[in-house]
């Protein structure tokens, strides 16, 4: 039985109680405005930003279609929330729009199946009953073909397109109706909305998976540590998609395997995740243990392309130009690219030397040389660092603006970092990443064996 | 696609419009789009009329908006901004529910906007309702969902105003509370809807739902007021009946099976893909017989509506002719707990139809005009049924003298739809059936304090 909800107001002066607690415990403080004041603007913003997961919930807790997808994007996104404290709050507030809809019933899926298929549909023998897991919109079955391949099977619900049209429709309606209930939080709702709509709707499309799918599955023929399953263009429609099964060990099940192993698995989530953000700009945001299996002969299988962004040249130009400025202490260029880019809006409040220490702050993991162990503690250091009030770029930050396009990239870094929190993994993160950010020669043996097979291969993995 | 013999421009449907054009002549087509569409409604309406409404080119309109369609997206939207506009829910907060006087005096803050924006938009209301769930799925959604986020947005708002008078320890209860309380527009809904613009009318309606708000429709014995005990419960969770949409059983008895099958593939094809969008070759090729075998059985694809209505329709009489006539009873106790049985019984039937009585009661009546006077009087029967039993019980003394016993009729029959509100909005949601029988029968016979102090045992 969920617990009572309490009272809004109690709710936020507990926030603030919170922010008080963690502005004085932490060490890293650099107040050169009145303390109190930014706590307060904190809290207040923190409390509005609540207030707008609650009211998220509502508009999309009971819509069906886009509700839950819309949820684990909106609560990865980085509403300026000012303490891991309020994020956690935040997170917690949408748990309502995770909830699992009932699973639908075998007949009714495989009934898409054979509609989607056709006269593909005999290549197929058998569908093992009950579905293995949930899909964005839709749900996974094992079978196995003719020709005795075993096989994933994603179906989408019948009523998804519909369903999810609906809401994204009704939710750009109510957020124009609505936004300036929110005209204090600041986040530009309209934007975040649109963009947000934008992935779910690629998402409805199989078939754009199946092209992302493709693309990577074919860039990473014979590689030594990554194992892409083959998609099977012919099974595959816009509601179905087959893939060959991964048979492997999950993440979370990796917990008794040795130091080694998960230091080994952690290299090769980060590299295969981050790796073509620096070069080809081409990569897949959705990095989520249940994306990952590790296989019997020491690979690490990546599945599940339906978030699959691709960024610009200039984008990743101004990423990577960035972050090498930082490796090499270089502040006034990091500081004149973030301002080219329209990252720095208010100079006033973010000057060079602010810039240099926000991004130490955030990608310190792998921006700082040395053999670093990836813990639960430091994912939210690195974060509450980064947004405390009472330091300088914690107000400073809330001034700047958020680009959309680059939203994903630094989301999907937080996102492998939490993973690789999970694992407790130790590594040379700077030395990995300088390899893709500053050109350096590869740092580990399995930069090496990866480096070998791309000369193999032809050059660098091909661009899109 | 073919509109009024001119082929339209193959254009992918939804593009977002071109944000050079400029705004002022988008929401003048927007606004004569609408005008048309109430008046005309989707079928019969073309671009040509638009246009013509909007004073501009036939081309114009195709620059702006992909389609008939793509446009009605767009009229939708507007309709609804209207509507939020018109009933100020924007300056809606908590303090608006704080005190327990200060509740009741929104029956009659919002039955006014109600009826004032009716005034100004006969159509609206229905157009954003039956009208649009009945074009297709997509839109069937929309208004489902918009429906949704008004319920748990009453939701929330008692929630985070927790008044003293509102406070609920279960969530089931708050969540069917709030479900009956949105109900209570029904009644008001209805007259606008049927045409019925006296004020005097309006004002009485107003007054009934208040008074039942307020304390109820049972009269009080003597000098005290009554009260209500506990009531029997059945502990029944009603799952959705996913297999209700497939479920040949369920035609009338004494059909033969091909009917049987014919019926049930033209029942899944409805609720797939919306009932305009479904041909007869569709019912036959998903019954997997020839073209002709329909009008063997049917007269046509309405004949087939018109079917699942009346099997709904039926049901329910069965159901409630079935029960023991509440009326009956030795005393007022026992009315009381016979009314409750009698509603625990029609809520449970409701539930079990899961999607069917989402159709019935949502897209059916938007089909078009004969569909809607069909359903709004099958339910004004209905709401009269009530009232001549009511009528009974009053002459038994058991309800109170000073209530309007047509709308109060109406106000129970919008209670019982309401309470299973989430069932007929998501079809995957399972009723309590106990849950929402005791928070209606509370609700409806002891007014909105007693509803809230529903204290179902925990199962």
């Amino acid at each position: 039985m969920p617990e009572p909800p309490q009272h809004s107001v109690t709710r936020g002066a507990r926030m603030a109680g919170v922010v008080v607690k963690h502005a004085s415990r932490d060490a890293v403080r650099r107040v050169r405005e009145p303390f109190l004041s930014d706590e307060r603007r904190a809290a207040d913003r923190d409390a509005q930003v609540l207030r707008l997961a609650d009211d998220l919930v509502t508009t999309l807790g009971t819509m069906k279609g886009a509700a839950m997808k819309l949820g684990q994007i909106i609560s990865l996104l980085n509403l300026g929330l000012s303490t891991a404290a309020t994020r956690d709050e935040f997170t917690r507030r949408l748990a309502p729009l995770f909830s699992q809809a009932p699973a639908v019933p075998d007949a009714t899926m495989f009934a898409v199946i054979d509609a989607e298929l056709g006269r593909n549909r005999r290549h197929i023998a058998t569908i093992d009953p009950g579905p293995i897991a949930a899909a964005s919109l839709g749900q996974v079955y094992r079978g196995t073909l003719t020709d005795g391949r075993v096989v994933a099977i994603k179906v989408q619900y019948p009523s998804a397109r519909h369903a999810v049209r609906a809401d994204l429709k009704n939710l750009a309606l109510m957020t124009k109706l609505f936004e300036r209930r929110y005209r204090h939080v600041d986040v530009g709702l309209s934007d975040v909305v649109a963009e947000v709509s934008d992935q779910i709707r690629i998402e409805l499309d199989y078939r754009r998976e199946l092209e992302s799918h493709d693309h990577v599955w074919r860039a990473h023929l014979d590689h030594p540590v990554f194992a892409i399953p083959e998609p099977l263009a012919e099974l595959c429609t816009d509601r179905v998609l087959v893939t060959e099964f991964v048979d492997g060990v999950a993440l979370d099940h990796l917990g008794s395997a040795g130091q080694e192993e998960r230091d080994r698995v952690g290299e090769a989530i980060y590299r295969f995740y981050c790796g073509t953000m620096y070069s080809t700009g081409a990569f897949c945001a959705d990095p989520h243990p249940g994306n990952v299996k590790v296989l019997a002969d020491g690979r690490v299988a990546f599945m599940d392309f339906g978030l699959y962004v691709r960024m610009t040249e200039a984008e990743v130009s101004v990423e990577r130009g960035v972050l090498a400025a930082v490796m090499t202490d270089d502040a006034e260029e990091a500081y004149r690219l973030a301002k080219a880019a329209g990252f720095i809006v208010d100079t006033s409040a973010m000057s060079p030397e602010t810039t240099m220490e926000y991004i130490r702050t955030v990608a310190g993991w792998y921006l700082t040389p040395g053999l670093t162990r990836i813990t639960e503690r430091l994912t939210h250091q690195c974060l509450s660092q980064a947004m405390l009030p009472g330091s300088d770029f914690g107000h400073a930050i809330f001034r700047q603006r958020m680009q959309p396009a680059h939203a994903f990239s630094r989301r999907t870094e937080m996102s492998v970092l939490g993973l690789l929190a999970s694992l407790h993994a130790e590594g040379r993160w700077h030395d990995i990443a300088a390899e893709w950010i500053l050109g350096r020669p590869a740092s580990t043996d399995m930069g090496r064996r990866i480096a070998d097979w791309q000369r193999r291969a032809g050059g660098s993995v091909s661009t899109t | 696609m073919s509109v009024d013999g001119v082929v339209a421009p193959a254009r992918r449907r939804g593009r977002p419009p071109r944000s050079d054009l400029p705004e002022t002549r988008r929401k003048q087509i927007v606004r004569a789009a609408y005008a048309v569409l109430v008046d005309k409604g989707y079928d019969r309406t073309s671009i040509a009329d638009i246009a013509r409404a909007a004073q501009v080119g036939h081309g114009t309109v195709y620059r702006y908006f992909a389609d008939k369609r793509d446009l009605l997206d767009h009229v939708f939207d507007y309709a609804v901004a209207k509507t939020v506009a018109a009933l100020d829910l924007n300056g809606f907060t908590q303090e608006d529910v704080g005190d327990f006087e200060q509740s009741l005096e929104l029956i009659e803050v919002f039955g006014w906007r109600l009826f004032g924006l009716v005034d100004t938009d006969p159509g609206i209301l229905k157009l954003i309702t039956v009208e649009s769930s009945a074009i297709d799925p997509e839109l069937r959604y929309r208004v489902v969902g918009m429906l949704s986020a008004l319920d748990a947005a009453m939701g929330l708002l008692f929630d985070t105003a927790s008044p003293a008078w509102a406070q609920t320890a279960d969530p089931r209860v708050s969540a069917t509370f709030g479900h009956v309380m949105l109900a209570m527009v029904g009644p008001g809904l209805v007259m606008s809807l049927t045409g019925d613009l006296d004020a005097t009318h309006r004002q009485r309606c107003l007054d009934t739902i208040s008074a039942i708000a307020n304390r109820g429709l049972l009269s009080s014995v003597g000098s005290d007021r009554p009260v209500l005990g506990p009531l029997a419960t059945q502990h029944e969770l009603v799952a959705p009946s996913v297999s209700a949409s497939e479920d040949v059983a369920s035609t009338p008895t004494g059909v033969v099976r091909r009917r049987s099958e014919l019926y049930a593939a033209a029942w899944s094809l409805f609720l797939e893909r919306g009932y305009r969008d479904v041909d007869v070759s569709d019912i036959t090729a998903r019954a997997s017989v020839s073209q002709g075998t329909f009008y063997n059985y049917f007269t046509s694809k309405r004949a087939v509506l018109d079917l699942i209505v009346a099997e709904v329709h039926d049901g329910l009489i069965e159901v409630v002719s079935g029960a023991p006539d509440p009326v009956e009873a030795s005393d007022q106790a026992a009315f009381v707990a016979a009314l409750h049985g009698l509603l625990t019984r029609v809520i449970g039937f409701i539930a079990r139809q899961g999607p069917k009585m989402s159709f019935v009661a949502l897209t059916a009546p938007g089909v078009d005009q004969q569909a809607f006077t069909t359903a709004v009087s099958g339910f004004v029967r209905l709401g009269d049924r009530v009232a001549a039993m009511l009528h009974r019980a009053r002459g038994r003394g058991w309800i109170r003298e000073d209530v309007d016993l047509h709308v109060a009729g109406q106000a129970v029959a919008c209670c019982v739809v309401a309470a299973v509100l989430p069932a007929l909005l998501d079809e995957a949601h399972a009723v309590d059936v106990d849950v929402s029988a005791q928070v209606c029968s509370y609700y409806l016979l002891g007014g909105m304090r007693a509803a809230a102090q529903v204290a179902p045992p925990v199962s």
